[in-house]
């Protein structure tokens, strides 16, 4: 089923989505690009309302209506934005898989754990009743869920947030799909709990040879999992890169704001530098380059969009979309 | 559940006795003596006392009081004073027609209802969906007794398709039921509605349409369910409105149901058929919210546990 032989098995071109509202569109995402390959997981990070969670939701055009969704999602050969509403059916839940953020509220109350995870392997896989049940028993002993076999006769309710999202990782993952979306797979969770899920995603990554888009706000985790990084901005993706380069080397204003505004046990918290001002709102987007009110590098030059391109005399894959190229790499890059 | 149940029967029990208290004495302060109007108005006040005696009329009202709740434990609830049939007999053979008119209406309530809401709240905003809605507040509001009317002349006597009054053939109960049906029709679709369209909203129907499945079994098997939690709260109270609330009905299209049993009764003072009649009632409707509740637990697994079982 994947596609290209180079081994990019999800690749997103110039993605625009908006919701359309009384008032005329309001785009969430403009212009995203971005792929991953087999085996590879991607990181996005960004600010609430930057985007990232629709740029996901596009993916599995999950998109809640009235919204308009441009651009091309190649995968396995086929554009998915063309596809027929049935045809992308076979390939959600069963090619490519998505956790969500909200563990607590994202399975059905009244069905239990098992009918749940086993009704995606009688979709996907033409199982009867008998045998999806005993692969979904044996999914969530993978998810490490004890006594299995009692927990899948169970119903959310009676689990903890943690165990309910490691429900959702086994659903995610029964048909061993090749891309795994997940949507802040742990804000919801304690920090103990986020570590564990957190190995868990890589564990069942290096079974099942997944890709995955991991999107956090959170930049430990995507430090921790990540072999490339997006940065998205308003939007866009303002900074991309693989983990060395980025979290070494940022370029973007916004990503040095954001490395800094990372509390660290060895630092004084009077050396937390917050980024100034708020995220713009998509319906009053300021022109040009969407970071220039919050920016201290601003002026004329980034009152038109600059393009996402490899930084001056560097090789690699970095990209940045910033007129100024390279910010100063700590100093006041957030004044 | 068991001991929950045990618990709501208990609490039933008190609750009907309560009830014939409250029918007793009402009986009692309302103006009309029943001796009188059975007999002609010439009758010598030795017959009046004669048979005021018979009936038990001429003991304390206490005494009274405590004979009829003796006899109903003993599910004996006197005679008619007119007929001289046993309350109870009249009651179950009124019964069954009853439960026949009301069962009719509920199913068509229920089928209708839920699915004009599900329809309704999946084409939010388009013009079925107003549609409907309008529809919805014009059941509602029409007097059941007008409806009756409308459909006797239209169905029964315009277009002569089905018999006006009467229970003589199956195809008698049709006017009526859809009579008698019609607001909880209304009711339900609307209340199947906000619920559907709260139920869509929620982040499990994303997952369930996350897993490819199609829409139909998003609508019918992950949200429906979740919306049925308020319906089922509406049909059961409704369910005993249909079983107690069939008087106008009933008079209208001359069916010997209760309610009608109920309305004769009153017109001609018979105490001990309208004192069965109004316990009916009330059992009627103890049981139904009984129905409800433990329903409930059957379709939401949360409450099924609070409870301990």
């Amino acid at each position: 089923m994947s596609g290209a032989p180079s081994g990019v098995l999800l690749d997103v071109r110039d993605l625009k989505t908006s919701f359309v509202m009384r008032r005329g569109a309001v785009r969430a995402v403009d212009g995203v690009s971005l792929s991953v390959e087999r085996g590879e997981t991607l990181g996005i990070v960004g600010e609430s309302g930057c985007g990232k969670s629709v740029t996901a939701l596009s993916v599995m055009r999950l998109v809640a209506e009235p919204c308009r969704v441009e651009g091309e999602i190649l995968y396995g050969g086929a554009d998915l934005l063309k596809l027929s509403m049935t045809e992308m059916r076979k390939i959600r839940g069963n090619k490519i898989a998505m956790i969500f953020q909200e563990p607590m509220t994202s399975l059905n109350p009244v069905l239990t754990v098992g009918t749940q995870i086993s009704e995606v392997l009688r979709l996907h896989e033409g199982l009867g009743r008998r045998e999806a049940m005993e692969r979904t028993v044996g999914m969530l002993a993978s998810v490490h869920i004890p006594m299995p076999d009692k927990r899948a006769r169970e119903y959310p309710h009676q689990m903890s947030g943690g165990m309910r999202q490691r429900v959702m990782i086994a659903m995610a993952l029964c048909c061993r799909p090749d891309v795994l979306i997940c949507d802040e797979p742990t804000t919801a969770l304690d920090v103990t709990i986020q570590a564990q899920i957190i190995s868990l995603i890589e564990e069942l990554k290096s079974l099942t040879g997944s890709a995955v888009i991991m999107i956090t706000h959170d930049l430990g985790v995507i430090s921790e999992i990540s072999d490339r990084i997006a940065v998205m901005y308003a939007g866009r993706i303002v900074e991309e890169g693989t983990k060395m380069e980025l979290l070494t080397d940022p370029l973007h204003p916004y990503t040095v704001g954001l490395l800094n505004a990372v509390p660290r046990i060895d630092r004084d918290l009077a050396e937390l530098r917050v980024i100034p001002g708020m995220v713009p709102n998509p319906a009053l987007m300021p022109e040009g380059c969407g970071f220039r009110p919050r920016c201290g590098h601003a002026d004329r030059v980034c009152l038109r969009m600059p393009e996402l391109l490899p930084p001056d005399g560097r090789r690699g894959q970095h990209r940045v979309r910033c007129w100024k190229r390279r910010a100063e790499p700590s100093g006041d890059g957030s004044a | 559940m068991a001991s929950y149940i045990l618990k709501r029967l208990s609490q039933t029990f008190i609750v009907l006795l309560g009830i014939s208290l409250v029918t007793f004495i009402l009986m009692n302060v309302v103006p009309g003596d029943p001796v009188l109007l059975m007999l002609e108005k010439r009758a010598t006040p030795e017959a009046v006392e004669r048979i005021r005696r018979e009936m038990g009329l001429d003991k304390p009202k206490t005494t009274q009081y405590l004979n009829f709740v003796a006899g109903a434990a003993r599910l004996d609830l006197g005679r008619s004073y007119f007929t001289k049939e046993p309350v109870m007999t009249a009651l179950s053979r009124r019964f069954g027609v009853t439960l026949r008119l009301a069962s009719s209406a509920y199913a068509i309530a229920m089928v209708v209802g839920i699915s004009l809401g599900v329809a309704s709240a999946l084409q939010r905003g388009r013009v079925f969906d107003s549609l409907i809605r309008g529809g919805a507040v014009l059941g509602i509001s029409a007097p059941v007794f007008w409806v009756a009317i409308i459909l006797q002349m239209v169905f029964g006597l315009r277009l002569g398709l089905f018999p006006i009054s009467g229970i003589r053939s199956p195809n008698s109960f049709v006017l009526p039921a859809i009579a008698l049906g019609l607001r909880y029709v209304a009711s339900i679709s609307r209340v199947t509605r906000t619920s559907m369209l709260e139920v869509i909203g929620q982040d499990y129907i994303r997952t369930a349409r996350a897993k490819g499945l199609a829409e139909r079994v998003v609508i019918l098997k992950h949200a429906l369910k979740n919306a049925l939690i308020p319906i089922i709260t509406l049909a059961g109270t409704e369910l005993g409105n249909l079983l107690a609330g069939s008087m106008l009905t009933e008079w209208v299209f001359s069916i010997p149901g209760i309610g009608k049993l109920m309305v004769d009764s009153i017109l001609m003072r018979d105490l001990p058929m309208l004192q069965g009649t109004v316990l009916y009632v009330a059992v009627v409707f103890v049981v139904s919210n009984l129905v409800v509740d433990i329903s409930y637990a059957f379709i939401d697994p949360r409450i099924r546990y609070a409870r301990g079982d």
